[in-house]
């Protein structure tokens, strides 16, 4: 079930680039072959959006500062598709997306938390500070971090499971952007 | 040599002090950076520790090891 979702998560974000085709082409190309397997995700590599980012001056020097951090697992992990899971103690496995908001999703349930800088940062300077907190101070992260209802990334939350019967069919509007319900806003 | 390492809008501010003589100016000026950040509600982690030894959260200027990283206050987004 998990798989299946998250299989369309991808799905969507390659018809949002309209790249899918292309991306398809070019990987087979390449010959490329994902080294790791990350629990639950298509070993192909992700194509669109989450792949583009501008990486110049502070960033640069937030990215090295990042990969330096990164265990060689979360570093492969990085290199592949700019974005590595942390392991929480007592919560399980967390994917730390590259973009600001809703970037850490719980990849067992599905939910996203919204944790940010009180001061402005390079974005991977982000990602290191939600790893560092999420692997040696969980507390403090989830103590902060939001966790909109509406933002959940799967069917598998009980709230909702209880309410609809399995899948979300109600989308809202302030959720018309967010990347989860992509391929049910098209 | 120990390195302290702020996060910040430019990546990252780095001071370098050590316990001499030669870097005691170094060594308060990390201090105060250090006992201020954390009073701001900044929290510090002591990594690349060696000896395959942990990422490791820390709050006493005195343990400070070979580099620590501190990160900003965090709030709900």
């Amino acid at each position: 079930m998990r798989i299946s979702w998250l299989v369309r998560i991808r799905r969507a974000l390659q018809k949002l680039a309209g790249r899918q085709d292309a991306a398809g082409g070019q990987a087979q190309q390449r010959g490329d072959t994902p080294a790791f397997a990350w629990d639950g995700l298509s070993r192909e590599p992700l194509s669109g959006p989450l792949d583009v980012i501008d990486v110049s001056g502070a960033d640069l020097r937030a990215r090295n500062l990042l990969l330096r951090m990164l265990t060689p697992t979360q570093r492969a992990e990085f290199e592949r598709r700019d974005a590595f899971t942390v392991e929480v103690a007592g919560r399980g496995r967390f994917a730390i997306l590259p973009r600001r908001t809703l970037n850490v999703l719980d990849m067992e349930s599905g939910e996203c938390y919204c944790c940010v800088t009180a001061t402005d940062v390079p974005l991977f300077d982000l990602m290191l500070t939600q790893k560092l907190l999420l692997e040696h101070d969980p507390d403090k992260f989830f103590a902060a971090a939001n966790c909109p209802s509406e933002f959940l990334f799967g069917p598998s939350p009980r709230s909702v499971r209880r309410q609809r019967g399995g899948v979300p069919t109600r989308v809202r509007a302030s959720s018309l952007s967010a990347l989860p319900y992509a391929d049910r806003t098209l | 040599m120990k390195i302290l390492r702020v996060l910040d809008s430019s990546g990252d501010r780095m001071v370098r002090f050590d316990d001499g003589e030669a870097t005691k100016e170094a060594r308060a000026q990390a201090e105060a950076l250090f006992t201020r950040m954390l009073a701001s509600g900044s929290t510090a982690f002591k990594v690349n520790r060696g000896n395959g030894k942990p990422d490791e959260k820390v709050s006493d200027f005195s343990a400070l090891e070979d580099e620590t990283i501190v990160v900003p206050r965090i709030v709900g987004g």
